[in-house]
């Protein structure tokens, strides 16, 4: 069955996005990579550490793969837009995911500085996916502003705690004409699954692979759960009722209805 | 002369170039991004870029992140 | 992007197949789900559809007592003008059509107004024939600075204006638009439309955003059920509903399903809806936007308006008369359309009690208008 995701005019089967951070060992990465089936991977942008000599993590990273630099560190539009850039000139491509942190507490995204580096970014040419929270006035101020996917926390980053913005996930999903791409708190893959039930265009998953005790074991179960969670919503599941039964007859009137003659 | 790199003072030899700064500190030229005063220097300009007294530069690398 | 866009766009649907597709157990998914889609929307109009009447009932029960409570608002429509230079061919008013035409004078207004505040009705609907000339904007306006004295809302039903004549109206006092695009399918449109400005589809299909970029508190749309294939026009309505919500949030819509009726002159609609079919299409636009009003006006019987209150209907008019000078005028010169239900607005208030609904005459109050009423009798809570 062809079902591909398109985003930004390019086409990708697998909907597990990738996250590469947090991993013990680089030498990991390639093989979480492709038991995950992951074709979009995000990197992020620091500063080099002139103590210590690192290696270079695009060497790890497999071939035909999107990469998608975060903004992680920025906090306004200002730097993220300044991340962006210089992420494409480092040769990532135009891929971008918007990540704005002003609150250094709970690590929540601040979406009205990501309108603003949407905003510009689109016009730099960027294909902008910007991590928010799930609102859904944010979300339209987004797609107004020309963002490629929308992709709404599921919980607080790094808490691995699952849908917690279940509702109004499901209300993005709904209202924006957009892929919703959920981002941030699945920790589990029945999570992942759940998501894309509700009929969210992928997950993005970081964490919870990366902390597991067998990250490649893991990656192969949320590259599942994915496309279980895919399929389901694809094939539409079956009712469940909201009432035990009906109550008293509402429409019982029309039982002896004459033929109307108007 | 001093100039600015990552936030912190460096001395550097009078009329180094980008390229020279790279690799005295011994780093993978293929893989840095600099920018100089706030712009991006693209690689092809690395070897004739002078830097002048007072410049700040940021050296960035692409790193695992979600 | 306007909705002619979107209407464009929705033309090429194919109906009967998309009606074929449907099966009982994507009926029972769609009753289960919390925010439908559009094509859910097409399969709970769709003939097989039908057989769960009663299940979408109870869904659309629960979904309007969430969303409203047990309330119904009631408003009246007053008419003050017939003159018409339009030649619909299903309305009583009519260019064609040899009646009585008059206009309400200012002072008949005032007196209709009082006839009908004493009533205790707070929400009110003026209508006039498309005259740009004899009943034009400021005409218009006039009537509302001496109706505004009197109602809390103040709605227009009108021949379609300009962003700007919106704006004008609605700094004189006017909350809320009423504009039906009578039949969606815009061959049908055409046919019946065949002379007078109306015969401009698209810029009547666009004026409830130009009322919406006026920004007018309530927007009111409608077909009129009978004129096109019912199930496609309602569709059509739900989607234009849809899109205003989408584009104008901050505006409260809703919907009419007015029925054809017999008037004067000698139209009958082509494609009958029977009872059941009204209640599909209610039952069908509640689940789809459960947050929207649903009015039914008196067109329709007693009986069949108490069963709709159940189903879904939020909005109801009271104690009308479609005639000019009809709130005083006791011998009623010729209506736009013939009233079914006759019931007084005190009647529909006891019975409307008696349902175990609340009754409401007033839902809202305009903070800015800083205009002393005489009759303030309904205070705010
Ligand atoms: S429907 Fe309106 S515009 Fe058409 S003839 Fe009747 S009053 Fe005139």
């Amino acid at each position: 069955m062809e079902d591909k995701l398109e985003i930004g005019g390019r086409q990708v089967e697998s909907r597990l996005f990738m996250g590469t951070g947090k991993f013990a060992d680089y030498r990991l990465i390639p093989e979480v990579i492709k038991a995950s089936k992951a074709q979009v991977i995000t990197v992020a942008l620091r500063r080099v550490d002139f103590g210590t000599p690192e290696e270079n993590m695009l060497n790890y990273l497999p071939p035909g793969i999107i990469l998608m630099p975060n903004t992680s560190g920025a906090r306004n539009a200002a730097e993220a837009i300044r991340i962006a850039r210089i992420a494409r000139a480092a040769g990532c491509g135009n891929w971008v995911k918007i990540e704005v942190v002003s609150d250094q507490k709970y690590l929540l995204p601040d979406n009205f500085e990501t309108v603003k580096a949407i905003e510009v970014l689109v016009k730099d040419g960027f294909v902008v996916l910007p991590y928010m929270s799930p609102d859904l006035m944010a979300a339209k101020r987004m797609a107004e502003a020309g963002a490629a996917a929308i992709m709404p926390l599921g919980a607080p980053i790094g808490t691995n705690r699952g849908l917690k913005t279940r509702e109004l996930i499901q209300i993005l999903i709904s209202e924006i004409n957009l892929p919703i791409i959920v981002d941030a708190g699945i920790g589990r893959p029945s999570e992942a699954a759940e998501a894309m039930e509700l009929g969210a265009a992928a997950v993005l998953v970081n964490t919870a692979v990366a902390t597991a005790d067998n990250p490649v074991l893991m990656a192969e179960a949320f590259a599942q759960a994915v496309e279980a969670g895919r399929k389901a919503y694809l094939s539409g599941p079956g009712a469940t009722r909201h009432f035990a039964e009906a109550s008293s007859p509402l429409t019982g009137f029309l039982r002896n209805e004459r033929s109307e003659s108007v | 002369m001093q100039v600015k790199i990552n936030g912190k003072a460096a001395e550097l030899p009078d009329n180094s170039s980008l390229k020279d700064l790279l690799l005295a500190r011994e780093l993978p030229l293929d893989v840095v991004i600099i920018e100089l005063n706030g712009e991006i220097i693209h690689r092809g300009q690395w070897e004739a870029l002078k830097l002048s007294p007072d410049d700040s530069l940021e050296v960035l690398r692409i790193i695992s992140g979600g | 992007m306007t909705f002619y866009d979107e209407i464009l766009r929705l033309k090429n649907t194919d109906y009967a197949a998309a009606f074929e597709r449907v099966t009982p157990s994507q009926i029972a998914r769609i009753l289960a789900k919390t925010e439908l889609q559009p094509q859910d929307f097409l399969a709970l109009l769709s003939p097989k559809a039908s057989l769960a009447l009663e299940e979408m009932a109870q869904v659309a029960h629960r979904l309007s007592l969430r969303h409203f409570g047990r309330t119904i608002l009631l408003y009246t429509p007053l008419y003050l003008s017939n003159y018409c230079v339009n030649h619909c061919v299903y309305c009583g008013f009519n260019a064609t059509n040899d009646i009585q035409r008059r206009k309400l004078t200012l002072a008949e207004v005032e007196l209709e107004a009082k006839a009908i505040a004493q009533t205790g009705l707070q929400h009110l609907l003026i209508l006039t024939g498309e005259s740009r000339q004899r009943s034009s904007v400021s005409y218009i306006k006039e009537c509302v600075s001496v109706l505004r004295k009197y109602f809390s809302s103040i709605s227009i039903e009108i021949y379609p204006l300009s962003s700007e004549e919106y704006a004008e109206l609605i700094a004189a006092g006017v909350d809320g638009l009423t504009i039906y695009q009578e039949v969606y399918d815009d061959n049908i449109y055409g046919k019946l439309h065949p002379k007078g400005p109306k015969r401009d589809y698209r810029f009547r299909l666009e004026a409830p955003e130009r009322a919406g970029q006026a920004q007018i508190r309530a927007i009111n749309i409608g077909a009129l059920l009978g004129l096109g294939e019912w199930r496609s026009e309602v569709f059509l309505a739900g989607m234009h509903l849809a899109y205003l919500q989408n584009k104008f949030p901050e505006i409260e819509i809703s919907i009419s399903l007015p029925r054809m009726r017999p008037q004067f002159g000698d139209y009958r609609p082509e494609f009958p809806v029977s009872d059941r079919d009204l209640v599909q299409s209610i039952l069908a636009l509640r689940l789809f936007m459960p947050r929207a009003s649903i009015t039914i006006s008196t067109r329709e019987n007693a009986e069949l308006r108490d069963n709709l209150i159940r189903l879904g209907v939020t909005k109801m008019s009271a104690g009308s008369s479609t005639a000019i000078g009809g709130h005083t005028d006791a011998k009623d010169g010729i209506g736009q359309f013939e009233i079914s239900d006759k019931r007084s607005v005190d009647e529909m208030r006891k019975t409307i009690a008696n349902l175990g609904y609340k009754p409401v005459l007033k839902d809202w109050h305009d903070l800015n208008l800083g205009v002393k009423k005489d009759n303030e009798t309904v205070s705010i809570s």
